[in-house]
């Protein structure tokens, strides 16, 4: 992980407008949509999130702040390992650029989630071991194309909602490093 | 023998193809015989049914059919799993430009079921209280990630992706030329690119007939073939363009002598440059024993060109320039070509020189 800066002020602004970005689903979410065609209007009712694939909004802001920077962490991770998947699926010829800036604001913003714990004191439970708790394995690889398409922007649409929510959350963050 | 095959749907006296299959049959030999459905299997029940007679003339009186077979039932529904809907064929590649038949499965009997083609609701025909076909005809390329075809119902969605490749088109300006009687550089123009993203098959073979030497080529337009020493004089390739659903091949005969493209010349450099004359060498790549090239030089001066010179070359080349004016740039360039038979000039290899002031 990168240096870590102790100004609580600026990490928590540094998280905010990271997440402000990447909450954008022009980020991700639309270009993905028009390279595989699903960017249509009478389809996007079916794009909606699975259910249980993100923490619920509510699960984010019942959490201690500990709890939830370690949660934010290990899903990020898993969001990781989802966009690789994702990445294999696309034709070589038509690389979704998006897709690797996406992974790259995600290690940015890991990393500030990781000064952050460290500034609360938490910092070495970040380790990714557990599945970020109210939330289920991921889906069963996609039997066919389609499936994986629908799966694909189901995910990607939880995970514009999930950065949303966590946002939401950081901005009810007193201006103090208070535990709690 | 003649076999005649009968196929029927949804139920045995609903028969929707019969055909002759004709082969030889030697004793206990299994037969094999294929048949390709409009209608994706998984969509409807099949039945089949077979007949035989001999057909042979030096048994004329046994040319009487044999009885029928029973029905042989083909249903795949059975294998399909619990949900309630689905959509066939999966992840089909077709080409741009050919019919397909999708069809969906509804397990139950609500029919508050709408389908759309891309953005597009398009009306089936219903083939037995659960089953809907829809024909598409003339496909067009769309894109690369495939044609999307769903289904819904309430919140439920099932659909396919349609692979529309292009159309393999017959490689173009196929030919074949060394520069050193080592190694054959073929090239050829593709046409369009027909790899999607689960169907990249589209790959090119050379064959050559003499040898019998076949080279499966890692590029798409072009390929390298090494020339063996047994002298081997005339030769006739044959390019195989071919992808999953579709073969195309094109072929070329030349003699190797008559596919002579030099190598540019090399280390131009001008010697005894006086007032008016200027002694230009130059090197080029050996293509072989006994071999000379011939070598075409041009002298270029205020951007015209005022000489022009043909000179016979084996390893190193050079020619006086003459008549030339005092204290003056010029640009001198040469490439050559194999004179035996010349096929195409090498690259143009270039340099300039100022010629000396007069002496007083």
């Amino acid at each position: 992980m990168g240096g870590c800066s102790g100004d609580y002020q600026a990490l928590l602004g540094q998280l905010q407008q990271q997440m402000a970005l990447m909450q954008d689903t022009s980020t991700l979410l639309d270009p993905f949509m028009r390279l595989e065609g699903l960017d249509k209007l009478r389809f996007s009712e079916h794009c909606t999130e699975r259910p249980g694939a993100f923490p619920s909004d509510n699960a984010l802001r019942t959490l201690g702040r500990r709890d939830f920077l370690r949660m934010l962490s290990s899903t990020l991770q898993r969001v990781l390992h989802r966009l690789a998947v994702l990445q294999q699926h696309l034709p070589e010829t038509q690389d979704l650029e998006e897709l690797g800036v996406a992974r790259w604001n995600i290690l940015g913003l890991k990393n500030n989630i990781y000064c952050m714990s460290q500034l609360l004191g938490g910092a070495s439970e970040l380790a990714p071991t557990t599945a970020a708790p109210g939330t289920s394995p991921p889906p069963t690889p996609a039997p066919d194309a389609f499936q994986s398409k629908l799966q694909g922007c189901r995910f990607l649409h939880g995970y514009h909602r999930f950065l949303h929510s966590a946002r939401r959350v950081f901005s009810q963050w007193g201006s103090s490093p208070s535990r709690r | 023998m003649v076999f005649q095959i009968q196929i029927s749907r949804f139920n045995s006296s609903n028969i929707i193809w019969v055909g002759n299959y004709s082969t030889t049959v030697k004793q206990n030999q299994v037969l094999h015989w294929s048949w390709e459905s409009e209608l994706p299997l998984e969509c409807a029940t099949h039945f089949l049914r077979i007949r035989s007679m001999v057909d042979d003339a030096s048994f004329p009186k046994s040319t009487i059919w044999s009885n029928w077979s029973s029905w042989e039932k083909v249903d795949v529904q059975d294998s399909l799993g619990q949900d309630t809907l689905f959509v066939f064929p999966n992840d089909k590649l077709v080409e741009e430009g050919s019919n397909v038949t999708i069809c969906y499965i509804s397990r139950n009997n609500q029919n508050n079921i709408s389908c759309l083609l891309e953005d597009e609701q398009i009306n089936g025909e219903q083939l037995d209280p659960h089953v809907f076909a829809f024909n598409l005809n003339n496909v067009p390329f769309i894109r690369e990630t495939g044609t999307n075809f769903y289904c819904q119902r309430n919140k439920t969605v099932k659909g396919i992706v349609l692979f529309v490749s292009k159309v393999l088109e017959e490689p173009k300006d196929f030919s074949c030329e060394t520069q050193d009687f080592k190694t054959l550089n073929c090239t050829w123009d593709p046409g369009r690119n027909t790899d999607l993203r689960k169907h990249a098959s589209q790959r090119y073979t050379l064959f050559e007939f003499y040898s019998g030497e076949k080279k499966l080529c890692k590029h798409k337009n072009w390929c390298n073939w090494q020339i063996t020493q047994d002298s081997q004089e005339t030769y006739n390739f044959t390019l195989i363009a071919e992808n999953d659903l579709r073969k195309r091949s094109v072929s070329i005969l030349f003699n190797l002598t008559q596919r002579v493209r030099p190598m540019t010349p090399f280390s131009v450099s001008f010697e005894t440059v006086s007032a008016t004359n200027a002694m230009m060498t130059w090197k080029v790549h050996s293509i072989g024993n006994y071999s000379s090239l011939l070598c075409n030089v041009e002298l270029y001066g205020e951007g015209r060109m005022i000489q022009q010179h043909n000179v016979s070359v084996k390893v190193n080349g050079e020619f006086l320039l003459s008549e030339l004016e005092p204290n003056t740039k010029y640009t001198a360039q040469v490439r050559c070509a194999y004179d035996k038979h010349i096929w195409k000039w090498s690259e143009w290899i270039s340099q300039s020189f100022i010629t000396l002031e007069a002496a007083p």
